[in-house]
């Protein structure tokens, strides 16, 4: 089977089969739904995270060792098991107790992601300054610890 | 007046080391726990202000204080210039 999203270069991947002959220009889609954006800043700071985001949500059920995942986005073990630790501790992901990983987000987020993953299909270079545009995760956190309710609330 | 100024800022502080440190613990950030201590120690270097020149005014705690406003801002130093991970 075809892995879903395959690396072509160091930092190129390749559209899911089917995708990459439809071009699709920014002024025919509109702007990058709100949702997606703010799911972007608050939870994803690099492609490769939101890839492997991606790559969990594909296949749900499905649980996978950093290993696996590795292999699949042609990584490393030891960097795409920080992204897995990472999407576990926002409860993007689950860790079970042999130490595999699966989806794990709450339906209402798992809309957003899939929202999220048409947007990086459709146009990627946006998605990607929209990454590297957000504030650092340390800083990130900083501004949110004097949020008195938390986002899930408001 | 004074001595409610000296109050407010003891509770300020307080308040923001609870809120970074709670942050901490729900997600762990080195940010978040040095800023917290710092801010313990800033709490604590109002409360020690307060004491000084409230209640216990025959003692001079001036060290004290220079002491915890100098651990205080060393613990954020410390998160900001060298544990920039």
């Amino acid at each position: 089977m075809p892995s879903a999203l395959r690396p072509v270069g160091a930092f190129e991947t390749r559209p899911p089969v089917g995708l990459s002959s439809i071009h699709v220009s920014e002024g025919d889609i509109g702007p990058v739904p709100d949702s997606v954006e703010n799911f972007i800043r608050k939870n994803i700071n690099s492609v490769e995270q939101l890839e492997v985001l991606i790559l969990l949500r594909r296949q749900p059920d499905r649980e996978w060792s950093p290993r696996e995942v590795a292999q699949e986005m042609r990584s490393t073990t030891s960097a795409i098991e920080l992204r897995l630790e990472d999407l576990v501790n926002r409860r993007l992901a689950k860790r079970s107790e042999s130490g595999t990983y699966s989806f794990a987000a709450p339906a209402k987020v798992a809309t957003v992601i899939d929202e999220t993953a048409g947007q990086y299909s459709a146009r990627r270079t946006t998605i990607i300054q929209m990454i590297f545009s957000a504030p650092s995760d340390s800083v990130r956190s900083f501004a949110d610890a004097f949020r008195l309710r938390s986002e899930d609330e408001e | 007046m004074a001595e409610v100024v000296y109050v407010l800022c003891a509770l300020t502080s307080l308040t923001c080391a609870i809120l970074l440190l709670r942050a901490h613990r729900r997600r762990p950030a080195s940010l978040l726990l040095w800023s917290g201590l710092c801010f313990a120690g800033l709490a604590a270097n109002n409360a020690l202000l307060f004491l000084d020149k409230v209640v216990i005014t025959e003692v001079d705690l001036g060290i004290l204080r220079a002491l915890s406003g100098l651990i205080a801002l060393l613990f954020l130093m410390y998160a900001l210039i060298w544990d920039t991970r």
